[in-house]
């Protein structure tokens, strides 16, 4: 939807405010409709209920020297009206979701949010999502720890705390939008596939009728191919800006030897930081929102690498990664953007790659992800279990899973660590990996694989059980059986063998 | 980060603070969104200024990243012939601008009112 308007200079953008009937998007809007000094339009309403949608038209902000127009608009929350929200959300490029955190809605709110993501993340460059966790003044709301349980295992979402009727947070929320439109603006821009011209609807009335057309039979899905393009579209993003034009651009980064960063400021994760400084543009920010509130402060480990973890995230920086200049950390960010697209289907998503301030002009690169259930856990959670059987059957499907991990990994552009720590335990169709990314120019030995692999890491783990079980025997026994029904060069045939050795 | 209100009730406090206080404004830097917004005179386009500025903030780090200079901006001051124009850094992504009419005030007591309170714009 985002388009550059020439006739009038402005770059047009659509916020759409989404969530369930009664969640409060028309107060929503009514507040900052107020707080921008605008007018909000309603085409048709029932007893206070949006039948259409709800506009408001913002000028405000500047992106490339051109002011930013929002058109601001609200969907109809009614089941029944679904297809016209349908309609109003596929022309999103960035998404309000809000939603009622009261206890008696939460759970119904929190499916609305996981269908919500799915349809972000199905756009080419996806939508950023924006989740204003509403109604927090209520007695009864759920506590925020609950609300951020809720979202762990969903891809990156920024959350905005909120009281639509006493007006708090709606602006963040709305600020926070905008900054993920426009970060899906530089995507689009990059790829050249930002479009020039009068926008489709350009007031409440056009959009009124082009849903009421719709209504009686048109069409009008987008697409295009965008995730390829990704470090492309950064690289381009740095080629072109104003800013590198005037600097020489240096063929390899340039980092700082560890003698300059003794006063190294400390990493804060900074959701504000400007486009062009994340990756993913879009998904990324909103990482980035997600971990800012959480408080993790990493540490140097000794004088070389940074590290910080906790509530379900872990940062890294090694230790050279440290820039003298934008210039030459961009150029780095590039490379690790081009890293993580060439490998995305072997990786587990909820990643991203910041520059972060560090002080006296240099930059950082971090590096943040996720924290998955990797096979390690999944192990601890079996070697437990009282029932031999079950140990034996868990012992061999993690075995089976770091073999075809192996094998996997094998097709990557970079040598990715392949153990019980960097393997997803969830029982995924295809194996991912969950640890940290090595750096663009590192070079890992060569990881063992078939029997060699498995034990090297599941040999510690047996030891152990050994020592720990009465019945190791039997696990042994259980083992061998099931081993027994499959091939020679089969992953529980070579697990057999090492249980036997141990 | 503050709350809508707390941040308009510190922009409450600076134009009390500030004589001859015309406007001021959080301002978003990356996209030049106001956060919260002041304004005792209907004439002043606020949304429109905090926008230009930062533009100009941009341009200014723009320039300091060229001549390598590894210090950070602290505020910015443009003195008109009637008015004054104050830029505050506040964190890393935002910042106060503040427009006083020049007659009624000076420098001094811009920077004063303006340091006073932008510890609560966090």
């Amino acid at each position: 939807m985002a388009v550059i308007d020439d006739k009038k200079g402005v770059l047009v953008v659509r916020i759409v405010y989404d969530g369930p009937a009664f969640s409060g998007k028309t107060t929503s809007l009514r507040a900052l409709a107020r707080g921008v000094s605008s007018q909000m339009t309603t085409p048709a309403e029932t007893a206070g209920r949006t039948l259409y949608f709800d506009w408001v038209d913002y000028v405000g902000g500047l992106f490339d020297g051109r002011q930013i127009r929002c058109q601001i608009i609200s969907v109809p929350g009614q089941l029944d009206l679904a297809e016209r929200r349908r309609c109003l959300l596929e022309t999103a490029d960035a998404m309000v979701l809000v939603l009622d955190t009261r206890e008696h809605e939460w759970e119904f709110s929190l499916e609305w949010v996981k269908a919500t993501v799915l349809r972000c993340r199905s756009k080419d460059p996806p939508v950023g999502l924006v989740l204003q966790a509403n109604k927090r003044d209520a007695a009864d709301a759920v506590p925020l720890p609950e609300i951020r349980a809720g979202l762990a295992g969903l891809p990156p979402v920024a959350l905005v705390q909120s009281s639509a009727t006493s007006g708090d947070g709606i602006r963040e929320a709305f600020v926070l939008g905008v900054r993920m439109a426009l970060d899906r603006v530089r995507a689009l821009a990059s790829v050249g596939k930002l479009g020039h011209g009068r926008p489709d609807d350009d007031t409440p009335e056009e959009l009124l009728e082009r849903l009421r057309s719709v209504e009686n039979g048109a069409a009008e899905p987008v697409g295009g191919s965008y995730a390829e393009a990704a470090a492309e579209a950064l690289e381009n993003e740095l080629d072109s800006s104003p800013a590198t034009s005037e600097v020489q651009v240096v063929a390899k980064p340039a980092p700082l030897t560890a003698e300059f960063d003794l006063d190294e400021a400390l990493f804060v994760p900074d959701p504000a930081m400007p486009g062009g400084m994340i990756w993913p543009p879009v998904d990324g920010r909103a990482l980035l929102h997600e971990v800012a509130s959480l408080d993790i402060r990493p540490a140097r480990v000794g004088r070389t690498d940074w590290c910080g973890s906790g509530s379900g995230f872990r940062f890294h920086s090694l230790g050279q990664a440290l820039f003298p200049d934008l210039q030459s950390a961009r150029n780095q960010l590039i490379e690790w953007a081009r890293l993580h697209v060439a490998n995305t289907a072997h990786l587990s998503g909820g990643r991203a790659v910041i520059l972060a301030d560090a002080g006296r002009g240099r930059l950082r690169l971090w590096q943040i992800v996720r924290s998955e259930a990797t096979l390690r856990e999944r192990l601890a959670a079996a070697l437990p279990l009282s029932d031999a059987d079950q140990v034996a059957r868990e012992l061999i499907a993690v075995a089976a899973q770091l073999t075809a991990a192996r094998e996997y990994f094998s097709s990557t552009t970079v040598t990715l660590p392949c153990n019980l720590w960097t393997v997803g335990g969830n029982g995924s169709s295809r194996p991912l990996f969950v640890g940290l990314m090595p750096a663009p120019d590192s070079h890992l030995h060569s990881e063992p694989d078939g029997q060699e692999l498995l034990a090297r890491e599941l040999s510690p783990q047996l030891r152990e059980l050994r020592r720990s079980r009465i019945d190791y025997a039997e696990i042994v026994t259980r083992v061998t059986t099931l081993a027994s029904l499959t091939g020679q060069q089969s992953p529980a045939h070579w697990l057999s063998e090492i249980v036997a050795s141990t | 980060m503050a709350t809508e209100k707390q941040l308009n009730e510190v922009l409450e406090k600076i134009s009390v603070d500030a004589n001859g206080f015309i406007a001021a404004s959080l301002v978003d830097l990356d996209s030049g969104m106001t956060l919260a917004i002041k304004s005792a005179r209907s004439d002043f386009d606020l949304t429109a200024a905090s926008a230009y500025n930062s533009e100009l903030v941009k341009q200014k780090l723009k320039i300091m990243r060229t001549l390598g200079l590894s210090g950070a901006i602290e505020d910015m001051l443009i003195t008109l012939t009637d008015q004054i124009h104050l830029i505050k850094l506040v964190g890393t992504n935002t910042f106060l601008y503040l427009a006083v009419d020049k007659k009624q005030s000076n420098i001094a007591l811009v920077r004063s009112a303006v340091n006073k309170h932008a510890g609560g714009l966090t």
